[in-house]
């Protein structure tokens, strides 16, 4: 909206700018013309109404005023005459040979208005008879111009309104087409605009913005285009995965069952049925394996929605670690829940099945990568707006690459294989937290899970 | 019914390996009466013919899905189901609990979970039925405690009473034996209520109740702390 205002003051403003400058320059071009035409006009030294004025009456008759010389009084003119009431010439001055007879009434009243023989001619009346004064030839168009009275007037009255009218209409029809193209525009920064955020976009291509608005709605295609693409191989990909998980794991399911009635067979030996608990475990892994695939594709590319749950820390952990605590693996290490007083009270927005599986794979963990049995501690703190879990042991720590693995932006060809952690990271990340992994002091694990608190 | 391994069981997988090595352990724990299906056709004959009173369902079936198969039969009569299936999405399970199956447990499983699984379901489902005829009683090393008239019994004869609030606990953990219960579940149990304000009772409530089953309250050998998660009522062998 600011750049829709922003050009239309801009183009107003503009509009404004070029007819001031049109009318600064009509003027001055004006003023030029007016001043180069009082160069051209012919120069005369006197006017005729002076000169005639002047005339005296003499004893030998009518002749120029004595202050000045004849060639004074008529520079810049030809010749001169008077005239008396029958149309004799009185008296004369220059007066070339073919102007010299007397003139009727006639003759008088066209050249009082036009030319005589050609010479531009100005008449004065004065009480000694009509004084005639000629200029040279060619040296002057005279015009003859009439109109009532009404006409003069009301052009004195009208002409400024009208010409204020103008400049409104003009500024009105600058305002308008402005506003058409700032409109049209407007569209085609809308079209960008949802384009930014990933939206499909259609724009009307006629109008001047036509072409720019053809060319977004080309983009717009492609991009569409692509992004269908991409998610389409994403979610061939996520699909694929799910698919294989799940035909892996009926026939697992099997081999697990099977694995622990041997186990439990006491008709078999020791060694067999070691080696069945060793088919369990080993089938307890894959079948970790899978959920971790399978959970890390969907939220990898999105397909794992978000059921979010207000869920108390305190009970939350009790229940999840309980049920930890109740799993064959719970057997090789000892847990401990240490939940501060704020926290316990702290409000979760998470997905609770997420939540367990992100603190499952601590666990899991710490409990797989250590030969030993070892002490896991569960610690819940809140430090300001964010909710702090820490999963420390006291085993052996993570190796150095799986840390590195971990830290690393990208995952590096041959990394190791920490999927159970990338998962973690994963769910931390999708809950607008983060999940830091380090080392425990003296010795050990310890992994920390910064979520936002409600 | 007098015990849960009364109850008949209908198993319902396309799986015919699958479903023979859940037979096996089914049978193996107890479970008397069992009746298979391969198809939701199979199923509904087996239904039709002696009603079951657990259903165990696959939902991918060769002849339709396990969903519809089960509402078709809750239409019929309300017997609790566990859904059993290789399907993990999320959205599955909670469209099967939504359902109102009773529980749902993913491919592959541990046989014990769900061994456990199925005991709890029954044990739910037909509390009433079992409560009638009487219950075991509970017993804890040379102790014996007789749930329905809360009295304890002691080596020597002597006996002691326990209160409402004890009993109440008593049967929580009782009904969870070799399990932990957290502090939240039992305060559930007992008051209906939040942990929170219920610390210091529930810390007293047990400590009298550890004075009335145990030969040392102060080390105890059945009733365990499990330090800021819950109780536990050890199984006589753990002891």
């Amino acid at each position: 909206m600011k750049t829709f205002v922003r050009l239309i003051r801009r183009y107003v403003l503009a509009a404004v700018g070029i007819v001031l400058l049109l009318l600064f320059s009509g003027v001055a071009v004006l003023g030029w013309l007016g001043w180069q035409e009082g160069c051209r006009l012919p120069q005369r030294e006197y006017s005729s109404s002076e000169i005639a004025d002047s005339m005296v009456e003499t004893a030998e008759g009518l002749a120029f005023g004595a202050e000045r010389t004849p060639q004074e009084w008529m520079n810049g003119y030809e010749w001169a005459m008077v005239l008396d009431d029958v149309g004799n010439i009185r008296w004369s001055y220059g007066l070339p040979q073919e102007l010299n007879h007397a003139y009727t009434p006639g003759d008088i009243a066209k050249f009082a208005r036009w030319y005589l023989a050609d010479y531009p001619v100005f008449c004065w009346t004065e009480p000694y008879g009509l004084f005639v004064i000629g200029l040279p030839k060619g040296s002057l168009w005279k015009y003859s111009i009439y109109s009532s009275p009404d006409f003069a007037l009301s052009m004195v009255r009208v002409l400024p309104a009208a010409a204020l009218g103008m400049l409104l209409l003009g500024l009105v029809l600058c305002f308008w087409l402005s506003w058409r193209g700032a409109k049209r525009l407007e569209t085609v920064a809308n079209g960008l605009e949802a384009l930014a955020q990933g939206q499909t976009v259609r724009l009307p291509t006629d109008g001047f913005a036509g072409e720019l608005a053809e060319k977004l709605n080309q983009t717009g295609a492609q991009l569409q285009a692509k992004n269908e693409m991409l998610s389409r191989r994403d979610n061939a990909r996520t699909q694929w995965i799910a698919g294989v998980s799940h035909d892996v794991r009926t026939p697992l399911a099997l081999i697990l069952g099977w694995a622990e009635q041997l186990e439990q067979d006491a008709l078999l030996p020791d060694s067999s049925r070691q080696k069945a608990t060793g088919i369990r475990t080993q089938c307890e892994k894959l079948r970790t394996l899978i959920d971790d695939l399978n959970l890390t594709s969907k939220l990898e590319y999105g397909a794992q929605p978000l059921r979010r749950k207000d869920l108390r820390a305190g009970p939350l952990f009790r229940q999840l670690v309980a049920q930890f605590c109740e799993s064959p693996l719970a057997e090789r290490c000892e847990i401990t829940l240490e939940q501060e007083e704020p926290a316990e009270q702290t409000v979760l927005s998470v997905d609770e099945a997420l939540l367990a599986r992100l603190l499952e794979n601590l666990l899991n963990n710490s409990v797989r990568h250590n030969p030993k049995p070892v002490n896991i501690t569960v610690h819940t703190r809140q430090v300001g707006e964010r909710f702090c879990l820490t999963v420390a042991d006291d085993g052996i720590g993570y190796p150095a690459a799986v840390l590195v693995a971990l830290n690393a932006a990208e995952p590096a060809e041959n990394a190791p294989h920490i999927l159970g952690l990338y998962v973690v990271q994963q769910i931390a990340a999708a809950h607008g937290g983060t999940a830091v992994f380090g080392q425990n002091t003296p010795r050990g694990a310890k992994a920390t899970v910064w979520l936002p608190v409600k | 019914m007098d015990t849960i391994y009364d109850a008949k069981l209908l198993l319902v997988d396309d799986n015919a390996e699958l479903l023979a090595l859940l037979c096996e352990q089914l049978r193996g724990a107890g479970y008397g009466h069992i009746r298979t299906a391969q198809s939701c056709a199979a199923a509904r004959a087996c239904f039709a013919a002696e009603q079951p009173e657990l259903m165990i369902l696959d939902i991918n079936l060769p002849d339709g899905d396990g969903f519809s198969l089960f509402r078709a039969l809750r239409a019929k009569a309300d017997v609790p189901a566990l859904f059993l299936s290789a399907r993990d999405a999320d959205a599955d399970r909670l469209f099967g609990l939504g359902l109102g199956a009773d529980d749902y447990l993913t491919k592959p499983f541990l046989m014990q979970e769900l061994l456990l699984r199925v005991q709890h379901i029954l044990q739910r489902a037909y509390r009433a039925e079992l409560s009638r005829t009487k219950p075991a009683p509970l017993q804890l090393g040379e102790r014996c405690v007789d749930l329905n008239d809360a009295i304890v019994t002691l080596p020597e004869g002597k006996t002691l009473a326990l209160t409402a609030t004890e009993l109440a606990l008593l049967r929580k953990l009782a009904e969870n034996r070799g399990h932990i219960v957290t502090y939240d579940a039992l305060c559930a149990a007992v008051w209906g209520a939040d942990y929170y304000g219920y610390e210091n009772s529930l810390g007293v409530h047990i400590r009298h109740l550890r004075e009335k089953l145990e030969a040392e309250p102060g080390a105890p050998q059945f009733l365990r702390t499990v330090r800021g998660i819950g109780y536990k009522l050890t199984k006589g062998e753990e002891a």
